[in-house]
């Protein structure tokens, strides 16, 4: 088997307050991406997706802390030092933000703030940076590209402009991309365009591609494999088929019910009552407890392990065995 | 009300703003001839993408913007005249998209939902305080809360007070301006259900903006497609869905993420951006993104009717196909089956 491009370990977030008390935000984080494969990472807000890039990119907040390994090909990134770290993320390490007016700089051309990556990483000099820049434009779909790489930001559309941020984290030729929520501000058909641009990007680059997102139309659209996190655990991990079809951990079966379906108007939609914990408030049992309509006495005192079920499936439920589906020697 | 009339009719609506230098300027249609109808306990999904006018039409029915053009009629009378005695303002309400924004951070919940009451409604002292709490009750807060700010809820918690300050002048139609866009999914089949619940129970009317086709369909009665300020297509929630005849329509229909796509299937998407509606092509406005376009399209199309409530603006109508949306996520028989039994489960559980 070949080497995962990106290979995370038991990642964990925590916060030091200033009184010396801390609370771990996420944790218990493993997962690996393979070239050409993608991530999705779904969950409610609140629920630690960001953070988990945010640790990834070495962009965490003072008064957070990452523990566990990231391995970035075999290269462990906690043992970097803090220069050859930060030279990592923006050319190895790639990230597309979700807001494109706000990422870019408005009072550069976006064919310098491409060059700036290139310079910066001193991938090129200041001429072929900008020839670059411009090859760059072309292959995130944007029209004219050698007169557009003189235009500022505000000068763009929105679908534009989430193509320049792609265009931007592509320049250091990452070998993992990760993008937070970059469909979220767009429109529908545009929306569409740019998740199959990732989805070729992936393809032909090789790269692996972590993909953040709360619509679970997109990921269903591009991930590979799919994550979802509540309140800062993974409580279940599968690819991407086999969760749509086979999901086992029952906020997962809850986030799929709670989608509109065709079916009519009549149909009430479920829900999920209560409220993602804070973190830190749940001691013991595990974290779904208090939302879960099937949930047991001891699941409230026991914390359930992320256990597989089957090939590449893991779930953290007690339960899990009961919701399996039906085997196929057995009559439904 | 009087039956003779639909509860709201848009007829020929038109908006433009000027843009451009004083010495330059030119008029912008963001609405043009936009003609629609709401009957009572209706409701109705207005989709399009940015730009297309639909948060415009929201604002002229509730005359926060004048039209330019048309009419508009709230039970068979003009709402310039309804504005006039503030009458309007009490039978339309509308829900923001962002439940941040549109409450007054400095107003307790019982103040943001008493200013309604006593401008609209006359009531005060102890009248005042029990409206405020049958309308958090009405919308599944409970009346404790109302001495809170608007920053101790949540997301899903503060689009409940936005809905219930809109309940309280007890309005006859509400224009629902992107409601759900900015929650989470589970928090927004809830805020959904809230808005069907209440429909049912007080024989409200919806005008629902929204880009997202699956919940506009889970909610609408009919829907009607904007593209650049016109209708291009507007027809019965469950016959747009399984047979949607505008190339525009199609092309958002094909635009609903699915899973069990065939792998390396190419997918038919639709090319290039809205034109700007400054520089807005004559003839029809879609004409450049789409593969039907022949020289016919270089004159506007009407908008034709072709079945029972479906009207269509496309010279091509004829030749085009009708589109179905095969199937969207979350509707696997596996999840609808697991769903029913854990809610037997549940009923043995508590009996």
């Amino acid at each position: 088997m070949t080497l995962p491009l990106l290979a995370v370990d038991a990642l964990a977030v925590t916060h030091h307050g200033a009184d010396g008390s801390s609370v771990e935000i996420i944790g218990d984080v493993s997962f690996s991406i393979g070239a050409g494969e993608t991530l999705g990472l779904v969950g409610e807000s609140g629920s630690g997706k960001s953070l988990t890039a945010l640790a990834l990119m070495d962009l965490l907040g003072p008064n957070l802390a990452a523990t566990g390994t990231i391995l970035l090909r075999d290269r462990s990134l906690g043992s970097l030092r803090p220069r050859e770290r930060r030279r990592l993320c923006g050319s190895e390490l790639a990230m597309v933000f979700q807001d494109p007016m706000t990422a870019l700089n408005p009072v550069y051309t976006v064919g310098d703030q491409i060059a700036e990556v290139l310079l910066t990483h001193r991938l090129a000099s200041r001429r072929p940076a900008r020839d670059r820049a411009v090859e760059l434009l072309g292959q995130v779909g944007i029209p004219h590209p050698s007169q557009r790489v003189d235009a500022y930001p505000h000068q763009l559309s929105g679908g534009m402009r989430q193509r320049v941020v792609i265009a931007i984290a592509l320049a250091g030729d990452p070998s993992v991309l990760i993008a937070d929520e970059p469909t979220t501000a767009l429109d529908v058909t545009i929306q569409a365009q740019i998740l199959d641009l990732l989805r070729e990007l992936s393809a032909q680059r090789g790269m692996g591609t972590m993909l953040i997102s709360h619509d679970l139309g997109a990921i269903a659209e591009v991930a590979t494999q799919v994550m979802v996190l509540y309140a800062g655990r993974v409580v279940e991990h599968a690819p991407v088929d086999r969760l749509f079809a086979e999901a086992q951990h029952p906020y997962t079966i809850g986030l799929l019910s709670s989608l509109p379906k065709l079916g009519g108007r009549e149909q009430r939609l479920s829900t999920i009552a209560g409220r993602v914990p804070l973190p830190g408030t749940v001691r013991t049992g595990c974290r779904f407890a208090d939302r879960c309509p099937w949930a047991l006495t001891r699941c409230r005192l026991e914390a359930p392990a992320l256990t597989e079920i089957a090939s590449g499936h893991r779930v953290a439920c007690l339960r899990a065995p009961l919701l399996a589906p039906p085997s196929p020697g057995m009559a439904a | 009300m009087n039956s003779r009339y639909p509860l709201l009719s848009v007829r020929d609506l038109e908006k433009t703003f000027p843009v451009g230098t004083f010495l330059r300027r030119r008029p912008v249609h963001a609405v043009n001839g936009v003609s629609f109808a709401i009957a009572s306990g209706e409701t109705l999904g207005l989709v399009g993408e940015s730009g297309s006018g639909k948060s415009t039409i929201g604002r002229m029915i509730l005359n926060l913007t004048a039209p330019t053009g048309g009419a508009i009629t709230f039970a068979g009378a003009d709402i310039a005249r309804l504005a006039a005695s503030g009458e309007i303002y009490r039978k339309v309400q509308i829900i923001f998209q962002d439940p941040h924004s549109s409450l007054h951070p400095r107003l307790t919940v019982r103040q943001l939902l008493a200013e309604p009451l006593r401008l609209h409604g006359g009531k005060t002292g102890r009248a005042l305080e029990s409206a405020v709490e049958r309308l958090l009750d009405d919308v599944g807060l409970a009346p404790e809360l109302a001495s809170r700010y608007p920053h101790q809820f949540s997301g899903g918690q503060r689009q409940r007070i936005g809905i219930a300050r809109a309940l309280a002048c007890e309005p006859e139609l509400i224009v629902c301006d992107e409601p759900v866009s900015a929650l989470d999914v589970s928090v927004q089949a809830q805020i959904i259900n809230l808005l069907k619940d209440l429909q049912e129970k007080r024989g409200l009317s919806y005008l629902f903006i929204a880009h997202d086709l699956a919940v506009v369909r889970h909610i609408s009665h009919r829907i009607a497609v904007l593209y650049l300020g016109e209708v291009v297509e507007s027809a019965p929630s469950e016959e747009l869905f399984s047979g949607a005849r505008h190339p525009y329509s199609q092309a958002l229909l094909a635009a609903i993420p699915r899973t069990g796509a065939a792998p390396g299937k190419p997918k038919a998407r639709l090319r290039g951006e809205p034109p700007s509606p400054i520089a807005r092509p004559a003839g029809c406005a879609f004409r450049a993104r789409c593969s039907y376009a022949t020289d016919l399209c270089g004159t506007p199309p009407p908008l034709r009717t072709i079945g029972a409530a479906h009207l269509v603006a496309c010279h091509h109508v004829e030749t085009i196909a009708p589109f179905a949306v095969d199937r969207t996520i979350g509707a696997s028989p596996r999840l609808a089956a697991l769903m029913r039994a854990f809610a037997a489960e549940e009923d043995g559980a508590s009996t």
